[in-house]
């Protein structure tokens, strides 16, 4: 999943290889920026943020899926 | 006079309000004392920006013959403070052989653009819209 580049890079170069961590951790982001800017209440917020979340993971699994049969 | 002057004052510290918005994501909503949410973006943008400089993005750059390029860079720039200081210790080349080049361009885009939306959220904040 994780990967160092380099032998002593002159900054941190860090290669994430995993497509769903990366996938996931944009999901998380834009889903807590969202849900923040649209609701006031820390439940509400919660609630909107999970939704958003779950809403992002389950399109990206089901557009994947979808995609498969096609040799793009 | 005294109502047009205050409605002056008023205008400029909204442009003010939008430019540390802008320049420091989260500052507008921590001046209009929304600490909570100040904070969320004070960390979730730049870290954003920061996974997209680690993943190989690149700051694209104001290029007018190369529309797509150019949006991308309003784009980019939308984070504000970060953006050129990232540009300036020479982060955000970019790496196109790298394979998570256009997942960092994601993060910095959507960060630079939800920054925007920010922005949008603390000026109706700051006129009671909200």
């Amino acid at each position: 999943m994780w990967r160092w580049v380099g032998n002593e890079p002159p900054r941190l170069r860090l290669l994430m290889q995993s497509h769903i961590l990366l996938l996931t951790l944009f999901a998380f982001f834009v889903s807590l920026v969202f849900a923040v800017i649209a609701k006031d209440s820390v439940p509400e917020q919660l609630r909107f943020g999970g939704l958003l979340f779950g809403g992002f993971l389950l399109s990206a699994f089901v557009l994947g899926w979808l995609m498969y049969p096609f040799p793009l | 006079m005294r109502a047009a002057a205050a409605q002056e004052t008023q205008s400029g510290r909204l442009v003010l309000l939008c430019l540390a918005s802008w320049a420091t994501p989260g500052a507008g909503h921590l001046w209009l004392g929304r600490k909570s949410k100040g904070l969320v973006f004070l960390v979730a943008l730049p870290a954003m920006f920061a996974i997209g400089i680690g993943l190989h993005g690149r700051l694209f750059p104001f290029d007018m013959s190369e529309w797509l390029v150019c949006l991308a860079a309003i784009a980019d720039v939308g984070i504000g403070v970060p953006y050129f200081i990232a540009g300036a210790l020479g982060f955000g080349a970019g790496d196109v052989r790298a394979v998570t080049y256009e997942y960092g361009n994601a993060f910095l885009i959507v960060a630079g653009l939800l920054n925007l939306l920010v922005v949008v959220d603390v000026y109706d904040v700051a006129l009671g819209r909200k």
